[in-house]
């Protein structure tokens, strides 16, 4: 589900997520910025040991995260 | 700060959630000397690669100014050892660390923090108990947005931004600048000179920009791509070879609304406390980290760690290192205004002398050389005089 995001309001609009991932982290090419984490407004990314770690179930798919990252190393998972 | 903190007799635990302090590196490594030497820290030689002796801005049109002063000198560092070698000097006073140890939550004790839970090696988190909990996490901040801090940055005031540290490259011990929205939009291309004719190039540009389609078709912000095309222009660079890639996202806005709440302090680049202009927030976290240590202590010795009483470190920051930052957003709000032929204007007008003023917060007399020939300009630059 596609939605749009203020990123400069607070509290954060959220939309509902049945857990289905949204987004896909190529770990191959991932350089360990945390650039994503930084601008996720729900904490959806956090960096656990060598990897990001994504919890789907708060993500709201505002695409913050593919738009930062350096390394271009997240994709947006189409819904069939 | 937790050397401070251990020096004044507190009792302190760092935990770091990476296996290895400093890496992986997420920075250009440059660090100015006056703000180090001026808290009395004398750098050893193995944590840094080179001295600096000054800047070189290089203009759209590749006019460039050589700016060298005892304000200009500094290192470009070797982060992974320098980060350590901070590490280390806080054990020596009394401080204790753990790496591999993340923490995933706050305690809280009558709705106010009281410890941390901490998960080490990845196994079952477990409760440390601690009057103050101190935030120091760098951009990604999750521990203090847990506190209820507003510690989240927003696409326009962060530059995304890849580099390589690349080698061999002829320096003059400089660190080099280039500017133009076409090189680098709202953001800058660096090659930061190191040791044994090596140097780290990099580039940030707004991460709200939209110059590539990402992953899925994304419209987003692409700094690799830039720099592979800045690289393939330089003469040097387009034979040299890559030794290392990094990259990483970097506040460059204002500093987050509140940096303390009851138990609980936020300093550094976790609290966006990082400079506007260049990116960098090593010297501002120093800074901060002593501020922040002689509150910690007032508070320690009151046994008051309230929200009120930690306050007081907020007040001076923002007194202080806050206007200067203030001032140098400013600046970066304007300058996003100006185009290539305006910038090109800019750099054949002023002086190293007028850089310097501009980087110190005085604005008046430079705006009055650059809008004595282009008058245009003043719509744009007055916000700098206002």
């Amino acid at each position: 589900m596609e939605t749009d995001v203020d990123l400069t309001s607070f509290p954060l609009k959220k939309y509902p997520n049945k857990g289905e991932p949204m987004i896909e982290i190529n770990h191959d090419r991932c350089i360990q910025c945390v650039g994503c984490a930084s601008v996720c407004p729900v904490l959806a990314i956090e960096l656990v040991g060598l990897r990001m770690k994504t919890y789907p179930e708060k993500c709201i798919s505002c695409k913050a995260c593919i738009r930062a990252c350096p390394a271009d190393c997240i994709k947006l998972i189409e819904k069939k | 700060m937790a050397r401070i903190a251990a020096q004044n007799g507190m009792s302190v635990m760092i935990y770091d959630k990476r296996k290895e302090l400093g890496e992986p590196v997420r920075c250009g490594e440059g660090l100015g000397q006056r703000e180090v030497l001026a808290q009395g820290i004398d750098l050893p030689r193995w944590c840094f690669s080179t001295e600096i002796l000054g800047a070189k801005v290089i203009a759209p049109n590749g006019k460039s100014i050589t700016w060298k002063s005892k304000d200009t000198k500094g290192w470009v560092l070797e982060r992974k050892m320098f980060d350590k070698w901070l590490v280390e000097l806080a054990v020596e006073k009394g401080a204790k660390v753990k790496t591999y140890s993340r923490v995933t939550d706050l305690v809280k004790k009558d709705g106010k923090i009281d410890g941390v839970m901490v998960s080490q090696w990845g196994q079952e988190p477990f409760e440390v108990r601690a009057p103050l909990v101190v935030s120091a996490e760098g951009m990604e901040a999750i521990v203090a947005r847990k506190a209820g801090l507003k510690a989240i940055s927003t696409l326009y005031d962060v530059d995304t931004c890849y580099q390589y540290e690349m080698k061999p490259y002829n320096h003059e011990n400089l660190i080099e600048l280039y500017f133009g929205n076409k090189i680098a939009p709202r953001g800058y291309v660096w090659i930061f000179p190191k040791d044994a004719k090596k140097a780290n190039v990099g580039i940030g540009i707004g991460a709200h920009l939209t110059n590539w389609k990402k992953g899925g078709n994304v419209d987003g912000a692409e700094p690799k791509r830039l720099l592979d095309e800045f690289i393939a222009g330089n003469k040097e660079l387009r034979d040299a070879s890559v030794l290392q890639d990094f990259g990483g996202v970097i506040s460059v806005g204002a500093p987050i609304d509140s940096f303390v709440k009851d138990g609980f302090m936020c300093i550094g680049t976790a609290a966006k406390q990082v400079d506007p202009i260049h990116g960098g927030g090593i010297a501002l976290a120093m800074e901060t980290g002593i501020m922040a240590a002689g509150i910690a202590k007032k508070a320690h010795g009151k046994k008051d760690y309230s929200e009120k009483m930690l306050k007081e470190y907020e007040n001076l920051w923002r007194a202080g290192p806050g206007k200067k930052m203030g001032k140098r957003l400013l600046l970066r709000k304007v300058m996003e205004e100006v185009n290539d032929d305006d910038l090109n204007h800019i750099f054949n007008t002023i002086t190293d002398a007028d850089l310097q003023k501009v980087m110190e917060g005085s604005f008046a007399g430079p705006v009055a050389k650059v809008v004595g020939g282009r008058p245009q300009l003043l719509r744009i630059l007055k916000a700098l005089i206002g």
